[in-house]
């Protein structure tokens, strides 16, 4: 039995060391949660306009082309409503104080779904902001085993590895999309754009490959996600932050794929939040300013669309707000 | 509690030390910490089922009591329809009721007859099946007198309930395992290593093979309608590897987990992709549930003893009841039947005991009609594996149809196809070392034990290593739901 105990605290040794390294390393990486929410604080006295929402709001939205008002880009990849409305709570608890506007993206398949999946946990490491119910203890044990996962690490490592060989130094942050699609890598307010146009995935079948994963699922969490969103929004309204509802330019082509019935039930819901609350909607989802040239892929904008997109969210911005005879600047 | 969890991952080890730390050379003890790991691992997904447990052991218990003061073969034939009646009125209700109920409304609607019933709202606890058949075998033999009823009830409560195969078997006969829990049990190293070998590889087939052929399998069988035949053929792939890996996956750590606390289960898959004919395959595939079903129904019929008609029905009696046991669903029954008709030729032409020992025995590679007809029966498996995927009939017959067409011939696509070509080439991998180790106990026992420590540990590293890279989401094993 001893001999038995003794081979299997050896055999266990070495995975035990490996897995304590990798966790060490996890831990002192700076990722593009920590990033976004520690930039966000360090510029908290500044900040009068929030961007929420998920990859459209993230890759969408240049903060640097609001001329009158400081804005933040916080929107994040597949984040949810529910991670929105927390990370701004956080956000004024933590001090941003000057906050005047906040931007909320609703999308195609923003109102049914709560979760980021496995980004759960990965934002959890940036901002501590938990899911639901959603056990964190193990994740709290070992980031690599059940945080990131040993696949996702050893990705990190090799993007780390290479951008120390290529570049000769140190990343800023880490990613973790980085690699699958191209980018600028440094953050200005929060923001960072997508290059170019991949015309491969512009056609009908990556469309309707594309739309399967956003399609309605049966235990759709529409109701909760629009408590939750009517929560924020008096939240927001009670603390003098006017929240707007606002949906980025997606590609013509692509629109034409989109369930009409899920669409239908999207802007009946948002025509209904507006009504109660008495807040304003910007829809720009088939805004035909906007042709293939501003487009990364078929719902997301490059460079270009996001600076056009931005100028005219501002203008616009700038526009309600002396309609309102607000004197904000 | 799921053996691919970090709750079993903790268990696991304060039982192991418990038993043999603290009730070591304390049979009772060690029996009745077994009973209370058990009853806690079931707990563990529900403890109000538990009861069922509970109140099925003291009815065999007592039953078995009652068979061995009673001579009158009246009152003891009564006795034994006490014990089947509780245990398969037990596994009726919360199994079946549904069934029947909506074919009984479905049926008088067809006469038109319009019936309105609400189905119930029953949950189906977890590995029922499995521990109903267990106890049965234990009445059953009591009955017959191949076996002495037990006076002993922690230890009748510990093979009732014993954890590593409660909840998906293999199905113990009392007369093999029972016995098991009356000895003193001494820690045995090699006993003990072996099933660790036992439960990594278990492991392995499990989370490398089976939960990642799931994720293409059930993206293809539920989207079937938006795929080619060629796409859909690779789908039932991948649920034939599915389910192999799931099943066998789990009673190779149930096997390899009783070695640890010093008890043999019997075996319950013996590499059934290489057999040669149907015959062979159901030898080698469930063999607790074939062996279950021919001993106390196949062979109380009267087997195949009688003329052709007493064959065929007696054929079609077992395969489509051991259907039916996989749920309740035409498509299990279908499934059933459609191995009877597979095995009936063999039975009729006398030709299905042809292949009793293993495939290319002594070879590296079997010869040309040995691998035709290895192909030929995995190629009927996997057909039928259709209609044990599928959610109804209908869905089956369809995706059948999506089968036979003309895009049959086209090249398989589907969104993720470059992560499945991984994965097949992972279950290429696989079928290899299964085929290497076709002979052992399990794949890999052979593999290894010759060589230096370092080596085997790295062995051992890749296989963890597999299984870390490509764990997922934690899945549930397909068999719990019987």
């Amino acid at each position: 039995m001893k001999k038995f105990i003794k081979r299997i605290i050896i055999f266990l040794f070495f995975p035990f060391l490996l897995t304590n390294i990798f966790d060490y390393w996890l831990r002192s990486q700076n990722t593009i949660y920590k990033e976004k929410y520690n930039s966000l604080i360090a510029a908290k006295d500044s900040i009068q306009v929030i961007i929420l929402g998920n990859s459209h709001a993230n890759y969408g939205v240049d903060p640097t082309q609001f001329k009158e008002l400081y804005t933040y880009n916080l929107a994040n990849v597949s984040q949810s409503i529910y991670f929105d409305k927390r990370l701004t709570i956080n956000a004024i608890d933590n001090g941003v104080s000057n906050l005047k506007f906040v931007f909320i993206s609703i999308d195609y398949h923003s109102l049914f779904t709560s979760s980021q999946g496995y980004r759960n946990k990965w934002s959890y490491y940036g901002n501590g902001i938990k899911y639901k119910n959603e056990k964190y203890l193990l994740s709290n044990i070992s980031p690599f085993l059940w945080g990131y996962t040993p696949r996702v690490t050893f990705s990190l490592m090799k993007k780390n590895i290479l951008h120390r060989i290529k570049k000769k130094s140190k990343l800023l942050y880490i990613d973790i999309e980085d690699g699958v699609i191209n980018k600028a890598d440094t953050l200005k307010k929060g923001f960072v754009a997508l290059t170019g146009t991949n015309y491969s995935i512009f056609n009908e079948e990556l469309y309707q490959n594309r739309l399967k994963g956003f399609k309605e699922p049966n235990n759709s969490e529409r109701d909760s996600v629009l408590k939750d969103l009517g929560d924020f929004i008096i939240y927001l309204k009670n603390r003098e932050i006017t929240p707007i509802l606002f949906t980025t330019p997606t590609y013509v082509e692509y629109n034409k794929y989109l369930d009409t019935m899920q669409l239908c039930r999207n802007n009946l819901d948002v025509e209904y939040l507006c009504k109660k609350y008495n807040i304003e909607s910007w829809d720009y989802m088939s805004d035909n300013r906007f042709t293939i040239l501003d487009f990364y892929n078929q719902d997301h904008l490059n460079e270009q669309g996001s600076q056009k997109f931005s100028i005219i969210l501002s203008n616009r911005l700038s526009l309600y707000v002396r309609t309102q005879n607000n004197t904000y600047k | 509690m799921l053996f691919n969890s970090i709750d079993f991952a903790i268990f696991l080890p304060i039982v192991f030390i418990l038993y043999w730390f603290v009730a070591n050379k304390n049979l009772k003890l060690q029996n009745f910490l077994i009973v209370t790991a058990s009853y806690l691992f079931y707990g563990w997904w529900d403890w109000r089922f538990l009861s069922l447990i509970l109140f099925s052991t003291i009815v065999d218990f007592i039953v078995g009591q009652q068979l061995k003061n009673e001579d009158n073969q009246t009152k003891r034939k009564l006795l034994l329809w006490a014990s089947i009646l509780v245990n398969l009125g037990f596994l009726g209700f919360f199994k079946y009721s549904n069934f029947f109920l909506n074919n009984f409304i479905t049926a008088f609607s067809f006469f038109g007859t319009e019936i309105k019933a609400n189905s119930l709202n029953i949950i189906l606890p977890v590995g029922i099946s499995f521990y109903t058949f267990q106890t049965l075998s234990y009445t059953i033999d009591v009955y017959k007198k191949k076996l002495e009823p037990t006076k002993d009830f922690i230890a009748f409560s510990a093979f009732v309930s014993f954890f590593p195969q409660l909840v998906a078997g293999p199905i113990e006969r009392a007369t093999h395992l029972l016995p098991q829990f009356y000895k003193n049990r001494d820690f045995n190293y090699s006993k003990a290593v072996e099933g660790m070998r036992q439960i990594l590889w278990g492991l392995f087939k499990k989370i490398v093979i089976a939960d990642n052929c799931a994720k293409y399998a059930n993206l293809i069988f539920n989207n079937s309608a938006d795929y080619s035949g060629s796409t859909l053929v690779l789908g039932a792939l991948f649920f034939t590897f599915q389910i192999y890996g799931d099943f066998s996956g789990y009673s190779d750590i149930a096997i390899g987990t009783s070695r640890l606390f010093g008890f043999d289960l019997m075996r319950n898959f013996n590499f059934p992709y290489f057999s040669r004919d149907i015959a062979e395959f159901w030898r080698r595939w469930h063999i607790s549930l074939s062996t279950w079903f021919r001993d106390y129904l196949y062979i109380p019929l009267g087997g195949s003893r009688g003329g052709t008609w007493m064959k065929v029905r007696n054929t079609f009696i077992i395969f489509i009841v051991s259907g039916f046991w996989h749920g309740a669903n035409w498509t299990f029954i279908v499934w059933g039947a459609l191995n009877a008709i597979y095995f009936l030729p063999l039975l009729l032409t006398k030709n299905n005991r042809n292949n009793l020992d293993t495939v290319a025995h002594g070879r590296n590679l079997p010869n040309l009609k040995e691998f035709s007809f290895m192909l030929l029966t995995f190629s009927l498996t996997v057909f039928a594996w259709i209609f044990f995927r599928a959610e109804n009939i209908g869905h089956a017959i369809s995706y059948i149809s999506g089968i036979l067409s003309p895009s049959l011939l086209t090249i398989p696509k589907f969104a993720g196809m470059r992560g499945a070509l991984t994965i097949i080439i992972l279950v290429g991998l696989f079928t290899l070392v299964e085929w290497k180790g076709r002979e052992e106990q399990y794949a890999i026992a052979n593999i290894g034990l010759k060589w230096k420590r370092p080596l085997r540990y790295i062995m051992y590293y890749t296989i963890i290593f597999a299984i870390i890279w490509f764990a997922g989401k934690e899945q549930q094993f397909i068999y719990f739901q019987f």
